[in-house]
């Protein structure tokens, strides 16, 4: 009897303890301000124009590097105070040569995902900027056919120091290629998700995607005779966000040349070499360090 | 009985495994199930030629017994010519398991010499009840133990020395036993340099330096109740592999346990033992020593195990029985960090035992059923539940990219029965067996991840997905035994399905630098491994001992092409002198050339070779004080050898000169 009433006190002390932990996660659900959706992000630029302000984030710190950059920005409507939630937002980069201008591969931008004010895209730079050369980067806010914002910045890009994660190169057709990687930015041991965006130049202001392309990867590891590992996957086209996107294993940390070789959509190697006991590194490639 | 039997077949250099084992197994010895000599500090010196050498010297001499030797010390003990992942190494029925990815600490290594009262060899399926996931036999350590006496202390004081290696040994014992309580104690060390080969050239990092403390204690609660515990604290330092790239810095064993007995419970139940333990191991391996290191790794690994048995031993009419439970839960990790030439690159580091748990609970049944005073059948089975897996998510991703479909964690159950009987005739005893046993997989051979092995010069690949391996063993045994002389002949057979052996994989891509490939563990469908020994043993003069040993083994894979480590035909004789306090030998010991070899595995034609041995040994007594002195010359002839067991070739010893002295206070 005496165990039974025991037992009846323990369920219903756990009982209570649900209850008063489900409602604490109730409470717990603020408002996510503006401010929470920038959380983790470096500022890089201000830019204020007529009514509206535009802040422009990224996710690390330093400058906007040539290759890959993932840009973010804000737009605040100065009259109301308020984060725009429904912009239409453009931009345009240009550089500005001494004797020539061009573009480089860039996105549209678009809302992230699961956020009210906070709006990405990214630029491939092709080249860094210098006191005399510099990049123009022309942000436009529009609303139907209005333009009700547009402001220009001319943001410092250097040649990354880091390991190389993006390469140009003119492919057998003589076409001009920007291969960037986008991941992994922070790899591990294991199966790793690689993805990469593949350009060709179409004139010096257009850029555009090579479609159906293959990027086939050959991680190497020189610091250990070349050792590779096992089942990677190249990269394929994925249509639907332009991406290409493959799997990568890496079978310790330390240092990886990923060896590529880029074929077009009818099997024709663009660039690159395979490896093999005299060819210990492909002519282009990225490299991974962790 | 059995210790007695087993230290005389190590003093004459030659093993009477077989007849120990068939005294072990004779209704007497069963009788007298607790052997202990009172005040007891060691293995009998009296009948031992050489009492101070290392554990791996006494095994050497049993005949179902081999050692792969990577240098001076710690060697790997196979009894039928199966390895560390085929047999069982126990320590008073403990569970105790290397923290070495390459085999250089044996668990006989964790323990000395002055620690063992005596050692347990079974052979085969049913060779030691606390052993799991074992077919070829089992290895129990019995530790020493004062036991419960009239009063009485002992301590001993050993010391060695031999002329090969500067090999200093000494060491100093201490024995307490009483009505209620009992200790022992012991503290010993050994150091030796690099040995010289028959050639008189140096084996380069062949060195090692061991200290062994060494503890136990009985506490008698009431006439039939007691309680024991032992801790040992064993610790090899600066210990060379000339056979392998590397040496090790430290390899230290902690082993506790803490036992509880009853005796003489019921007319049917007559000794319960439930044993609680812990043991841990920390080895960290050491290539700074080593000229031209192409790249310098720290290699550190640890073996953590815990478990319990309850053994209840008990006699029904005429049954003697024994239940034992038992379970054990083992931590086995071992990392890797390999440091670029090129300071600027970033350690690479890797898990090459990714954390691998084993738990593991098993229910032995073993009945002895004495039909009549000539025949005796004998059943043992075990059933065993494994869990294991890999608890680092690191190793798990890591293996996942060879086995994307692998789970981290498996079961498997595993099952052993045999059975063995015995018919006595005057003189003569015959004993046939048959049985049937299964083995998981090791950490290794599951989850060992790029393990290289300078033998076959592969780095091994483990398989999650092995299936268990299975064996079908059949032995007969004959002996002879009349007052003058001795024959015996013993001879196993087993038939391996699902062989775990690891096999090349082209597609995989080599680590270390210079390896010629990776092998991945795979299951053979089938192999086979026989074993057959010829003991004799003869009297004359009243004092000469002669004894003569042959032993043949065969090991063939399901392609009939030789396994590896298999050994080729060996003999030995030996003729002793024993009078009272004297004794004097000289044998003979050597092997046929290795014509089944595996060049797959990177064996290569072993020639034959014989060495000669001689010893003398003298008890003296000045009052008190009781001398052992035992002076011997092994390898007189200073031949330059290698055995098929000897890793890479390595020379064995040349000419050795050594004194064992010691002194009972």
């Amino acid at each position: 009897m005496k165990l039974k009433k025991k037992y009846k006190s323990i369920f219903f002390a756990i009982l209570g303890l649900t209850i008063l932990l489900t409602s604490c996660n109730k409470d717990d659900v603020k408002e996510v301000t503006a401010a929470d959706e920038v959380v983790g992000l470096q500022k890089i630029d201000t830019l204020i124009k007529g009514n509206y302000t535009f802040y422009i984030y990224k996710k690390d710190t330093g400058n906007l590097v040539v290759g890959y950059n993932e840009v973010y920005i804000q737009l605040k409507n100065n009259v109301t105070g308020k984060y725009v939630e429904d912009a239409t937002l453009s931009w345009k980069p240009l550089m500005h040569m001494t004797s020539m201008s061009h573009a480089c591969p860039y996105s549209t931008i678009n809302k992230v995902a699961d956020t009210k004010t906070l709006y990405k895209g990214y630029f491939i730079f092709i080249m860094a900027s210098s006191d005399m050369e510099y990049w123009e980067v022309t942000y436009d806010y529009t609303s139907g056919k209005d333009t009700l914002a547009e402001v220009t910045n001319r943001p410092t890009v250097v040649q990354s120091t880091g390991k190389i994660r993006y390469k140009s190169f003119k492919g057998v057709d003589n076409t001009s290629y920007f291969l960037a990687l986008v991941n992994p930015t922070s790899p591990k041991v294991g199966t790793n998700d690689i993805t990469a965006y593949l350009y060709k130049k179409v004139d010096m202001l257009t850029f555009s995607p090579a479609q159906n392309y293959t990027v086939e990867i050959d991680p190497r590891m020189p610091d250990m005779d070349n050792h590779t590992s096992p089942s990677n996957v190249n990269l394929t086209y994925d249509s639907t966000t332009g991406l290409y996107k493959g799997k990568l294993n890496l079978t310790m940390t330390g240092y990886w040349k990923i060896n590529l070789i880029v074929r077009d959509a009818s099997n024709t190697i663009q660039k690159g070499d395979s490896i093999t006991s005299t060819t210990t590194a492909s002519s282009i490639y990225f490299e991974l360090e962790f | 009985m059995i210790k007695t039997a087993l230290c005389t077949g190590c003093c004459f250099g030659l093993n009477f495994l077989a007849i120990a084992q068939n005294k072990a197994d004779s209704i007497k010895s069963r009788e007298l199930k607790e052997v202990v000599v009172t005040g007891k500090t060691g293995l009998d010196s009296i009948n031992e030629s050489k009492p101070l050498s290392s554990i791996d010297e006494h095994l050497q001499k049993l005949s179902n017994v081999n050692l792969i030797k990577r240098g001076g010390y710690a060697w790997e003990p196979t009894i039928n010519n199966m390895a560390t992942e085929r047999i069982s190494v126990t320590i008073d029925g403990m569970k105790i398991f290397c923290a070495c990815t390459d085999r250089m600490d044996p668990v006989t290594s964790y323990v000395e010499i002055l620690n063992l009262d005596n050692i347990h060899v079974g052979s085969g399926l049913a060779g030691n009840l606390h052993s799991t996931n074992s077919i070829g036999g089992g290895l129990d350590l019995k530790l020493q133990k004062a036991g419960f006496h009239a009063q009485k202390l002992n301590v001993t004081l050993n010391s060695a020395y031999e002329t090969n290696g500067n090999y200093r040994i000494i060491g100093s014992g201490l024995a307490y036993s009483s009505l209620k309580f009992y200790t022992n104690a012991g503290i010993f060390y050994r150091k030796s340099d690099d040995y010289k080969a028959g050639d008189n050239s140096t084996v380069n990092f062949s060195q090692f330096e061991k200290l062994n403390m060494f503890t136990n204690f009985g506490y008698r609660l009431s006439a039939q109740k007691s309680i024991e515990g032992t801790v040992i604290y064993d610790v090899a330092s600066n210990v060379g592999y000339p056979a392998l790239t590397m040496d090790v810095k430290s390899a230290k064993g902690l082993i506790t346990s803490l036992s509880y007995r009853q005796e003489n419970i019921s007319e049917v139940f007559f000794n319960w033992e439930t044993k609680l333990y812990f043991n841990n191991i920390i080895h960290v391996m050491d290539d700074t020593k080593r000229p031209n290191v192409a790249m310098h790794m720290d290699m550190p690994g640890k073996s953590r195990t815990g478990g319990y048995y309850s053994t209840l031993n008990g006699r029904l009419g005429k049954h003697n029985f024994v239940i034992s439970h038992d379970s054990y839960y083992n931590q086995s990790s071992a990392e890797m960090t390999m440091y670029p030439k090129d300071a600027a690159n970033k350690p690479m580091f890797m898990y090459t035992w990714p954390d691998i748990r084993t738990f593991n609970t098993g229910l032995t049944l073993d009945d002895r059923y004495i039909i009549d005073l000539k025949n005796t059948l004998q059943l043992t089975t075990k059933t065993s539940f494994q869990r294991d897996g890999v608890e680092s998510t690191f190793g798990y991703n890591t293996l996942q990219m060879y086995y994307p479909d692998m789970t981290q964690y498996q079961n498997r159950g595993l099952w052993s029965v045999s059975g063995k009987y015995t018919h006595y005739l005057q003189d003569i005893q015959l004993k046939a067996g048959v049985g049937y046993g299964t083995r998981a997989p090791s950490p290794t051979e599951a989850y060992g991840f790029y393990l290289y092995n300078s033998f076959d010069n592969y780095e091994y690949i483990g398989d999650p997905q092995l299936k268990n391996e299975s064996s079908v063993e059949g032995n007969i045994a004959f002996a002879l035994t009349k007052p003058t002389y001795s024959i015996s002949l013993d001879g196993s057979y087993f038939y391996f399905s699902n062989y775990i052996i690891g096999k090349p994989n082209t597609s995989l891509s080599t680590m270390t630098i210079g390896a010629s490939g990776v092998k991945v563990y795979q299951n053979l469908n089938h192999a086979t491994i026989f074993n057959a020994n010829l003991n004799t043993k003869y009297i004359f003069l009243k004092y000469f001992h002669w004894l003569n040993h042959l032993g043949y083994s065969q090991g063939q894979d399901n392609k009939n092409n030789p396994l590896p480590l298999i050994a080729p035909f060996s003999y030995s004789t030996s003729l002793d002198y024993v009078n009272k306090k004297f004794s004097a030998g000289v044998d003979l010991q050597g092997a046929t050339k290795q014509v089944n070899y595996s060049a797959e595995y990177g064996e290569d034609l072993t020639p034959a070779y014989f060495i000669v041995n001689t010893s003398v040994g003298y008890d003296f007594i000045f009052g008190h004080v009781a001398p052992t002195v035992k002076i011997g010359i092994e390898n007189v002839l200073d031949r330059k050898y290698s055995t098929y067991a000897d890793w890479n070739n390595i020379p064995r010893k040349g000419r050795n000169v050594y004194i064992n002295l010691k002194i009972n206070l």
